[in-house]
């Protein structure tokens, strides 16, 4: 792992990911976990079905930051304390290594000083504070980073003028089309099921992540966004609202309603 | 020479009782003084320039070095040219996996999967 984090070598860490976590060793997974996504996903040009396994680790991710944020020991050889690398000390005092971002969350970046050679001492509830608010953080801005690249992939709106006319014209002063170019026939039931499952995973994520942006969900689905924003979000209504307003060429909807006409 | 270690190690002279046991061929005893004071580094390198590959050697290697990487390359560190940690992924290029857990195989090394595959 450390010298697959040393090459950026995010395959070989996506793998470890997972023998880490059938081992149950939590605070390797994250490492791995971490610096796959250190950068914004690279999703344009993915078949479906690779954005979606991206998607899906994305979502272990978020959660697996979200149960160390919950959780509350920081004792010697804790989940945290291998982590993060701080050291417990005698009295409920810790001692955190300088040049780390928890070290920078707890002094303010470059509040380094000659007084702190060893590192940084502080007591339990600064370091729990201090490590919840690092971890929040981390979601937003990840997350953020990771639903902004949405946006490249065209994976979730396909071109209604290229379906129900035949033809686009992109509105893009570079003349590029915003949307997914999908032939007619093959919007199947399976890039259907596709499309709508990405759709659901990115919610999940959304949910897990607290995220509620408005400006970042319209990559997902505007209205839908619109509408989940403010409360809790609810997987059957979305899932509902995606299937009442897709278009007719999709076949579950057109044969929802032919069998309402019978 | 004894007598001489027994000084060092009443006032607590570390890095001078090191040298003498280097000097006496007692590299592993060497490297544990740096080990107990927490220079993973510096074990690893007393141990790396030893020409007897023993098994404990190989072992006690490896566990400096992962202790050392794990200390230093915690949750959002990238290892920089020049640092301790990247000091310590050169030696870690030596070790021999043979004597070392899968666990610690699996932490410290980078197995070549499917490479340039996108996340």
């Amino acid at each position: 792992m450390f010298q697959a984090i040393g090459r950026v070598d995010r395959a070989s860490l996506r793998a470890l990911a997972k023998i880490f976590t059938d081992m149950e060793n939590l605070p390797a997974t994250l490492l791995c976990l971490d610096h796959i996504f250190s950068s914004r996903p690279k999703l344009q040009g993915l078949p479906l079905s690779e954005i979606q396994e991206s998607f899906s680790v994305y979502l272990g991710y978020v959660r697996l930051l979200t149960k160390f944020r919950r959780d509350e020991s920081l004792a010697q050889g804790s989940n945290h304390q291998r982590l993060f690398g701080f050291k417990a000390l005698k009295g409920n005092r810790y001692l955190v290594p300088r040049h780390t971002p928890l070290h920078d969350q707890l002094t303010g970046r470059y509040a380094s000083s000659a007084k702190d050679t060893d590192g940084y001492g502080c007591g339990y509830d600064e370091l729990r504070r201090g490590i919840s608010q690092l971890i929040s953080r981390r979601i937003q801005d990840r997350t953020e980073a990771q639903n902004s690249a949405c946006h490249d992939i065209h994976g979730f709106s396909p071109c209604l003028s290229l379906v129900v006319e035949k033809g686009c014209n992109p509105p893009d002063e570079d003349g590029s089309c915003t949307f997914q170019h999908v032939q007619q026939e093959q919007l199947t039931v399976d890039w259907y099921h596709a499309r709508l499952s990405l759709v659901l995973l990115q919610f999940q994520i959304l949910d897990s992540a607290r995220y509620g942006d408005l400006g970042v969900k319209k990559y997902v689905l505007t209205r839908s966004a619109r509408n989940a924003c403010g409360y809790s979000f609810n997987v059957k209504l979305l899932a509902r609202d995606i299937v009442l307003s897709a278009s007719s060429t999709f076949p579950e909807a057109r044969i929802a309603r032919e069998s309402r006409h019978c | 020479m004894e007598d001489a270690l027994e000084f060092l190690e009443d006032y607590d002279m570390d890095e001078a009782r090191a040298k003498v046991l280097i000097q006496l061929g007692r590299i592993s005893d060497a490297a544990q003084i740096h080990a107990k004071n927490g220079d993973m580094l510096k074990a690893a390198e007393t141990l790396d320039t030893s020409t007897i590959r023993s098994t404990e050697n190989l072992r006690l290697m490896a566990k400096c070095i992962i202790t050392g990487l794990r200390r230093s390359l915690t949750l959002g560190v990238v290892p920089k040219s020049g640092s301790i940690a990247s000091k310590l992924l050169v030696l870690a290029d030596r070790l021999d996996k043979n004597a070392m857990k899968e666990q610690e195989v699996h932490e410290v090394s980078a197995p070549h999967y499917s490479i340039g595959r996108r996340v």
